[in-house]
């Protein structure tokens, strides 16, 4: 962001790549917390 | 106590507030293209007089408040003009609800934009079913901007010519973090890692609603308008069943990413976006975030069960885990009906949100809550203070966190912390209180005083038109209170305070 | 108006009234013969007596919003029956029944349906809805009109004045003294 003018299709790269790891991030993140949370609920159920 | 006001800080205050409900009037500039495009001619004509009286008030606002050199911004006018500028386009913003006919009163429509601003996504609207393009598309401009802030807003559109005292505002509105070292610069960020996020997000949206076998039109305001929803946490959508109206997994899928990335911290964002990727696993607040969604989806996972609400694993993923965390990162989107949390869900599970609704998302992001930042810190400082104990008197135990960079936990840290978790909690029972005194049931009543309190939106049937009027005014009070974190509400009640306070 | 006039419109609406009342009674009482077992509800019945109604067969009426959206040989219908909308899952056949859908522009078709209703449904992620077995089609939907009122709009025309007048008038007085001030 803010980069200099020369560097503006880097830029649209950043923010691919960063929304990207946002997304993957999140998926895992909640796979994660889903499988954890359903371990929990499996043992004590 | 601070000194009586003077003249010219009733002027500041006034100038910068209407500053601000100009910005409303211009914003009201969407809906009226989008019903002139629908060719809904008379919603356009309502959006035409309410968006020319928010800037006619707007501008009366600045003519009898500006004079020539007027003194700049302090501290206390900053929280003071956040705080009230709020109330004024809750006002203003009001008035195309109301003429839109959708409401049983003008307190209702209020109500309304209070919610959306706040992103609650409470509704007191009725036959959402029936209401015009160019509503849906007000309702969901107000949450839009009410997420990223509207005084970010003003700082990136209307005051971009000048610096001084802005980032005041900008704190009073609830987020104390600077992307860039300029204030302008960092509402700017803000915008744009919005607005990029904007068409990735209603692009896939539009996607999925072709999917599901929505017609082109729809699916694109419907995936325009879910993400704005989605992103900025509020929870409102175009028709009255929620995201229960797609029907499908796909959509929920989608939403559940989106809303749970829309609750990160605008900081998170802008690191990883500049290339600091290991940032978003490293951050205390997503850390507590894990360590929070991952219990209490457990504990309501357990409810779930115990209760017997659910008849397979895919149902409880698709219902508990996603209102929960639809709860937890203080979106609100519901794939049931209200009453079904008082009817069925039974009290474990019922807590479990609750407890997650507070908790809320990320600090410096669209969410509400106490906010990760804060779980995290007093989890730390817990961690340091049983350290102390265990280990010898003489020891200097310090103690760290990971946000942005590490950071030394510091006594002030903690006590600003603790200090607003105090505020939120006092806040919600006084919500709950007010839900008993009103005649409705304790669980219920806190459940629904979580979800104001929060800025969530998941609701349990109790908000409704026929709520009482007292607790729809004192559900509006903590919406905004909660949202400004405080702060600036109570600089604005100290700033009143002051002004009637005879003169020594 | 007269008066002539007058009672003939009452006449004529009463007369109306009669047969619509007799004709809607003759389709309910046929309907209701015809699907003995079947409990008649509301959405407000279905969602505050979710669990008592849970897998049995009933009967349900209301204006079908927003589109109906095919995924394969079924189709989901969201009608409204005022209180709530419930999503009915419709053999596509019989969805196609539906031409009109409730929004701003149209009041949708009514329908009543018969169908087996599921609290939280196994087979769709535990929504709560109803699989319809038989659709009928009660009432065709229409345009909506939307009138502009002359009177807000001589009140948009007047704020738009009120509003460009004070922003042209309030930014020369501080454009003004900016220059003068330098």
């Amino acid at each position: 962001m803010n980069r200099p003018n020369g560097r503006r299709r880097t830029a649209a790269t950043q923010y691919i790549l960063g929304m990207a790891t946002e997304v993957l991030y999140t998926g895992a993140l909640l796979a994660m917390a889903a499988t954890v949370a359903l371990a929990v609920w499996w043992w004590l159920r | 106590m601070i000194s009586r006001p003077k003249l010219d800080d009733y002027r500041i205050v006034g100038y910068y507030t209407g500053s601000v409900t100009i910005g409303v009037g211009l914003l009201m500039a969407i809906p009226l293209i989008t019903s002139l495009l629908r060719s809904e001619w008379s919603v356009a004509n309502d959006f035409l007089l309410s968006g020319a009286l928010a800037i006619a008030v707007g501008y009366a606002f600045r003519l009898v408040c500006w004079r020539p050199r007027l003194p700049g911004m302090s501290w206390m006018h900053g929280l003071v003009v956040s705080a009230f500028a709020w109330l004024v386009a809750m006002i203003v913003g009001a008035v195309p609800y109301y003429l839109s006919g959708h409401y049983a009163s003008f307190l209702d429509s209020t109500f309304d934009v209070m919610s959306g601003f706040t992103t609650t996504g409470l509704v007191l609207l009725q036959d959402l079913d029936h209401v015009s393009d160019g509503v849906n598309m007000w309702r969901h401009v107000i949450t839009y901007v009410g997420g990223q802030g509207m005084v970010v807003l003003a700082l990136t559109f209307l005051f971009s010519g000048m610096t001084s005292g802005l980032f005041k505002m900008y704190v009073g509105e609830g987020k104390d973090e600077r992307l860039e070292p300029n204030v302008i610069h960092t509402a700017k960020a803000i915008w744009q890692i919005s607005l990029i996020w904007l068409a990735a997000g209603t692009l896939a949206l539009w996607l999925a609603g072709l999917a599901i076998g929505m017609q082109p039109v729809r699916a694109f305001l419907h995936g325009l308008w879910v993400f704005m929803a989605a992103w900025s946490t509020g929870g409102f959508a175009p028709q009255s069943q929620n995201i229960l109206y797609y029907h499908s997994s796909l959509y929920e899928i989608l939403t559940f990413i989106l809303f749970v990335v829309g609750s990160f911290n605008f900081a998170l964002h802008y690191a990883v976006w500049n290339g600091r990727k290991r940032e978003i696993y490293r951050n205390i607040e997503t850390s507590a975030m894990f360590v929070t969604v991952s219990a209490l989806t457990a504990v309501t996972l357990i409810g779930l069960t115990r209760w017997g609400v659910y008849p397979n694993i895919m149902s409880l993923l698709r219902k508990g885990f996603y209102l929960l965390i639809s709860g937890h990162t203080t979106t609100g989107f519901m794939t049931i009906y209200s009453r079904q949390f008082a009817l069925e869900w039974g009290d474990m599970a019922i807590l479990a949100i609750t407890v997650a609704m507070l908790f809320g998302g990320s600090a410096c992001s669209t969410a509400g809550g106490f906010k990760g930042l804060r779980i995290g810190i007093i989890f730390k400082a817990l961690l340091q203070d049983i350290k102390k104990m265990v280990m010898p008197e003489s020891a200097v135990v310090v103690q760290r966190f990971h946000h942005g960079k590490d950071v030394v936990l510091t006594d002030p840290t903690v006590r600003a912390a603790m200090t607003i978790v105090v505020l939120y909690v006092a806040t919600w029972v006084a919500g709950t209180l007010g839900g008993v005194a009103s005649g409705y049931d304790m669980v219920s009543s806190m459940f629904e005083a979580a979800s104001v309190t929060g800025n969530v939106g998941l609701s349990d049937g109790i908000t409704a038109p026929s709520m009482p009027a007292a607790l729809k005014v004192l559900y509006i009070a903590i919406m905004w209170a909660g949202r400004m974190e405080f702060t600036s509400v109570l600089g604005l009640g100290a700033f009143a305070v002051a002004s009637f306070r005879r003169r020594r | 108006m007269n008066i002539e006039c007058m009672t003939g419109r009452v006449v004529k609406a009463a007369v109306f009234g009669t047969a619509l009342v007799v004709a809607l009674s003759a389709v309910f009482g046929v309907t209701v013969l015809a699907s003995q077992g079947t409990v008649v509800v509301s959405s407000t019945d279905l969602v505050e007596k979710a669990r008592e109604l849970d897998g049995q067969t009933v009967e349900f009426a209301g204006e079908v919003i927003g589109e109906a959206m095919l995924r394969g040989d079924h189709a989901w219908l969201n009608v409204s029956d005022g209180a709530n909308a419930i999503g009915l899952w419709v053999p596509s056949s019989l969805a196609r029944k539906a031409k009109w859908f409730g929004s701003y522009r149209n009041t949708g078709d009514r329908v009543s349906v018969i169908g087996v209703f599921h609290r939280a449904c196994p087979e769709h992620g535990g929504d709560m809805d109803i699989h319809v077995t038989d659709l009928t089609l009660v009432a065709t939907g229409s345009a909506t009109r939307h009138l502009v009122r002359s009177d807000r709009v001589a009140w948009a025309v007047f704020f738009a004045a009120l509003a460009g007048g004070l922003a042209f008038f309030q930014r020369g007085r501080e454009r003004q003294n900016l220059s003068s001030g330098r």
